[in-house]
């Protein structure tokens, strides 16, 4: 066996056969191409020279691709192949499964378990069961992009008219022609109450009228101060008046006669 | 397009600068659901339309006094049906020199509708569904066309679910024997 140690000056130690031969092979022209090789490796390494924080990132792969991604891929070229002679089958866009949300799986069951329900209990209405579901009814053209707007206006009608309707009472309210009228029956009724006010009902007495009042109450009164003697005869009542002074008069003569009637001759003589 | 949820239109409505915003997306979620609706009911377009607004209206007026108590689609349902049935009511009242009730007379016009591209089998059935009463009607429809679940059309309808199913039942049978018969 060869000695393995050598110093730089030497050629280093090749291994050899039995026979004399170099068991390793190389690429063909390996040692024809290397000079460029390293001429390219170290130009890009002058280049990266001047960017010296570029430099001392580590050149590593930060892609991944999807799993199987070239197992598959030979047979991926082999469907699209098939497909080259359908251009209408080409059109059409794969579907991309994904995995499903757990809530949309449990949503699904629950809308399937529904249609199956809505089936079965029609089902045994085998006429109606066998019609299509279709809705026959439709709209003029446009409706539903202009009825918001319509719909919107009109509501908008209905609030400004309330506000308004609103508006005008208050206006009429507290207006300046509210505001002046109140005044001026304010003032009105002021001036008729301190107009009436002094009238106070006077004790008319037994009969009913001035007739029964003494003098020095009816004119100390201030409201008949001012009246004149039409006014005064006006409130008297003559009826009762003359009523009253019929019955005064047959009682005085009553009284007088019962009087007299009660006066003996000789009272009489004597008072003579 | 991508609709507002039901809790974001109604925050939009609480908000005062926001209320417009809020009627914007209430009409645009809902104005097809709702118009599709009235119309099984009340079946003419230009009835549909009136009675449309109409509910739109009353939705716009009410919603501030929304509890919040049942879900938002289930309300505007509930006053949907409660304004084409009020309507139906107040054409039968204003038709007095018609003898035939108003399922008739909507069946009648469902022949000259321009709004209506069914064949002859498709005008059989809905003539069948005229001839159910109202709220038999509704509950087909409901069920039939726009496969609503029970629970849900209680709450718009306010019966309870039992009574709706066996609702259903009848006017299906119904129905199947008007096909058969005619």
């Amino acid at each position: 066996m060869k000695n393995n140690d050598h110093n730089s000056n030497e050629e280093p130690n090749l291994p050899f056969d039995e026979n004399g031969k170099n068991p390793f092979g190389l690429p063909m022209d390996y040692f024809s191409k290397f000079g460029d090789k390293l001429n390219k490796r170290l130009e890009l390494e002058n280049e990266l020279h001047e960017f010296p924080l570029l430099s001392s990132i580590e050149k590593s792969n930060v892609f991944i691709a999807p799993v199987n991604y070239f197992e598959s891929i030979e047979n991926n070229l082999e469907h699209k192949t098939e497909l080259a002679s359908y251009p209408n089958i080409q059109a059409v866009k794969p579907i991309v499964f994904s995995e499903l949300e757990e809530e949309y799986k449990q949503q699904l069951q629950s809308a399937v378990n529904y249609k199956i329900e809505l089936v079965e209990e029609i089902k045994s209405y085998q006429t109606l069961f066998a019609l299509d579901k279709v809705n026959s009814f439709h709209v003029s053209e446009g409706y539903f992009e202009n009825v918001g707007e319509r719909i919107k206006a009109r509501i908008h009608h209905v609030t400004e008219t309330k506000v308004s309707v609103l508006n005008k009472i208050l206006d009429v309210l507290f207006g300046k022609a509210m505001a002046f009228s109140f005044g001026l029956s304010f003032i009105l009724a002021l001036a008729i109450y301190f107009y009436q006010s002094p009238v106070n009902m006077l004790e008319s007495g037994d009969c009913k009228t001035l007739a029964c009042l003494e003098r020095n109450e009816i004119l100390n009164n201030k409201a008949i101060n001012n009246f004149d003697d039409d006014q005064l005869m006006d409130l008297v009542d003559v009826n009762s008046l003359n009523q009253q002074l019929n019955s005064t008069d047959k009682e005085n003569d009553a009284r007088t006669q019962s009087d007299m009637d009660s006066i003996s001759e000789e009272d009489l003589l004597d008072e003579l | 397009m991508q609709h507002y949820s039901d809790e974001e239109i109604l925050a939009l409505f609480r908000d005062e600068n926001s209320r417009n915003m809020a009627l914007h997306h209430l009409i645009q979620k809902y104005q097809q659901k709702l118009y599709w609706h009235i119309r099984k009911i009340v079946i003419s377009h230009d009835d549909t339309d009136d009675v449309l607004q109409n509910t739109f209206i009353k939705i716009w007026k009410g919603l501030a006094g929304f509890k919040e108590e049942s879900q938002l689609f289930t309300w505007l349902y509930r006053i949907a049906t409660n304004e084409s049935l009020t309507f139906l009511k107040q054409k039968a009242r204003a038709n007095t020199t018609s003898i035939h009730p108003i399922e008739y007379q909507l069946s009648k016009s469902l022949e000259s509708d321009t709004f209506f591209s069914g064949d002859e089998i498709q005008l059989k059935l809905q003539k069948a569904i005229l001839t159910l009463p109202e709220k038999q009607r509704i509950v087909f429809n409901m069920r039939y066309y726009d496969e609503t679940p029970y629970e849900q059309m209680s709450e718009v309808l306010e019966t309870s679910v039992g009574a709706l199913k066996a609702s259903y039942h009848i006017a299906a049978k119904k129905v199947e024997e008007f096909l058969v018969t005619n």
